[in-house]
């Protein structure tokens, strides 16, 4: 559960260009980031995997300067966006489209367990 | 590994090792009838040790996990007492049979409290508090602790068992797949995901599909292109099929020619998952209870605890399949997906992959299943035929239909 609002969080300087994101894309919860690239166009996906996929190994050499644990604000926003690339690698690379093909509704399969 | 025994490897064959399943096609009826369904409520779930969950899951005095159990027609309350021991129970009152805790799943608190008339119980189970207590005639607050459940624990696995008295401990029950599985830290690893659908199919036909890897290269197309079912083991097959009485176990090899996605490389840099390689034949390397053939190319072990569950074991990571029979035509689905606990973020992000490609993966093989179910209800096979890969699924029917048989034989009730 966010505290305050994204729009209000501010990335460290060194990921200012990510600025932009974090109201829509540093989501908290599995369901909320599955929902944001079932719902949305590929071409956006995209986008967001080509900002982000360049930064992923800055973003985890940040936050490995935090201990496992509870993040400040900032970096728990960097978080939820290295996870919402997870969800956009797999379509951008893998499914070339949303949502897995052929797949089932993902109404249908539940996430039971959506805290991290 | 040489190519010659690589080959080997791939091109052995199962079935014809054990005469006594014979090669032949198995009849449709255990999916479809009813009254088979009656049957294995009977003999086998209402006999058996059902999985319900880790105790890393309920790490803290007042952690519990409420589940109902659609077979059993109770819903089980297992919680973590002040004491730190942990205890199953139904959800049931005793005062008129409320319910206790309505929703479903896991949560934390310091007491049960019954909805409907405030009856309190400790974490033990005890009954603490009746409002108007002096207005019952003779309570004993001592005889009504809530109604236990029997359970039992394997490396901190919880399993339930409708009986009272089972006929086996769970070790006895679990036999030599416990020896082969002993050793995997499980209690180093923690739940990171769990996943639930219901779907209108026998609970065999939903296990089926995760018991064969026949189906990967044409069902995980989109998810699991080429780490499995390309190369030179270019079906995909098992290897290494073990017998462990009613369970049995196999190894899945990866494309020892795999190339990972950018991101797939990204997240096997970062830490332990499905696309990271690991040496499986380097005893260094390799965690314990896991890939007893010592194959390089490792990527993960079916284990199938008979009856409804499996313990798939891999470096760094396993995972979990509960098949909650509702009906003989309808299955509650849980999976559930444990990792190493990460020491740094870039593990933790590392992880994130592996957790949706399971995610997403498993969506290519659901869809599979109700056409199936309709398609076998509707009368127009008699019985399927098992290739050697598909030995598995041989043999969970031949246990399945001895053990009823030598129940009905010995005319337990």
């Amino acid at each position: 559960m966010r505290s305050k609002s994204n729009e209000q969080v501010m990335l460290p300087e060194a990921f200012k260009p990510l600025q932009p994101l974090v109201a829509e894309w540093a989501l908290p919860t599995e369901h909320e980031r599955r929902e944001k690239r079932a719902t949305s166009p590929m071409e956006t996906i995209q986008d967001y995997y080509d900002l982000v996929g360049p930064q992923m190994r800055a973003i985890a050499a940040h936050l490995d300067t935090f201990a496992i644990g509870t993040l400040p604000e900032p970096e728990t926003a960097l978080f939820h966006l290295a996870q919402m690339y997870m969800e956009t690698a797999i379509a951008v690379e893998f499914f070339g489209q949303p949502e897995v093909p052929r797949g089932i509704a993902r109404q249908r399969w539940a996430i039971a367990h959506s805290r991290r | 590994m040489s190519a010659s025994r690589a080959l080997d490897m791939y091109d052995r064959i199962y079935t014809t090792e054990f005469p006594e399943f014979g090669t032949g096609p198995v009849p449709v009826e255990s999916y479809i009838s009813p009254e088979y369904f009656a049957l294995e409520r009977e003999h086998v779930f209402r006999k058996s040790w059902l999985l319900f969950c880790h105790d890393t899951e309920i790490p803290e005095p007042g952690d519990f996990i409420v589940k109902d159990i659609a077979f059993l027609g109770t819903s089980i309350i297992v919680a973590r007492g002040i004491d730190r021991k942990v205890r199953a129970f139904h959800n049931v009152c005793r005062h008129r049979g409320g319910k206790l805790v309505f929703e479903s799943g896991r949560d934390h608190a310091k007491a049960f409290v019954c909805p409907m008339h405030g009856w309190a119980y400790g974490l033990d189970g005890a009954l603490r508090g009746v409002p108007e207590q002096d207005r019952f005639f003779g309570l004993d607050k001592k005889q009504c602790s809530l109604p236990a459940v029997t359970y039992d624990t394997w490396n901190g696995f919880i399993f339930i068992h409708a009986q009272e008295r089972p006929a086996q401990t769970l070790r006895e029950h679990l036999g030599s797949l416990a020896d082969a599985m002993d050793g995997y830290p499980f209690e180093a690893m923690h739940l990171v995901a769990e996943y639930e659908a219901t779907l209108k199919a026998n609970w065999k036909i939903v296990l089926n599909i995760f018991q064969e890897s026949y189906h990967v290269a044409m069902v995980h197309r989109s998810v699991v292109p080429t780490q499995v079912a390309t190369g030179p083991n270019g079906a995909g097959r098992l290897v290494y099929f073990r017998l462990h009485g009613k369970h049995r176990s196999a190894t899945l090899p990866r494309n020892p020619d795999f190339k990972p996605s950018p991101t797939e490389a990204l997240a096997a840099e970062f830490s332990s998952g499905f696309s990271k390689m690991v040496d499986g034949s380097s005893p260094d390397e390799l965690w314990p209870g896991m890939n007893p053939g010592r194959i390089p190319n490792f990527s993960f072990d079916i284990n199938v605890v008979f009856p409804i569950n499996f313990i798939d074991l891999a470096q760094g990571w396993y995972f979990t399949y509960e098949f909650w029979p509702i009906s003989v035509s309808e299955t509650r689905f849980i999976t559930k997906l444990y990792f190493e606990k990460p020491t740094t973020w870039s593990q933790r992000i590392g992880q994130e992959f592996t957790i949706v490609q399971v995610r997403d993966g498993l969506m290519e093989d659901l869809p599979m299943l109700e056409p199936n179910q309709d398609a076998l209800m509707s009368g127009a096979i008699k019985e399927v035929l098992l290739s050697d890969q598909e030995l598995a699924i041989r043999h969970h029917h031949h246990v399945l239909d001895s053990t009823i048989r030598r129940a009905a034989e010995s005319g337990m009730p």
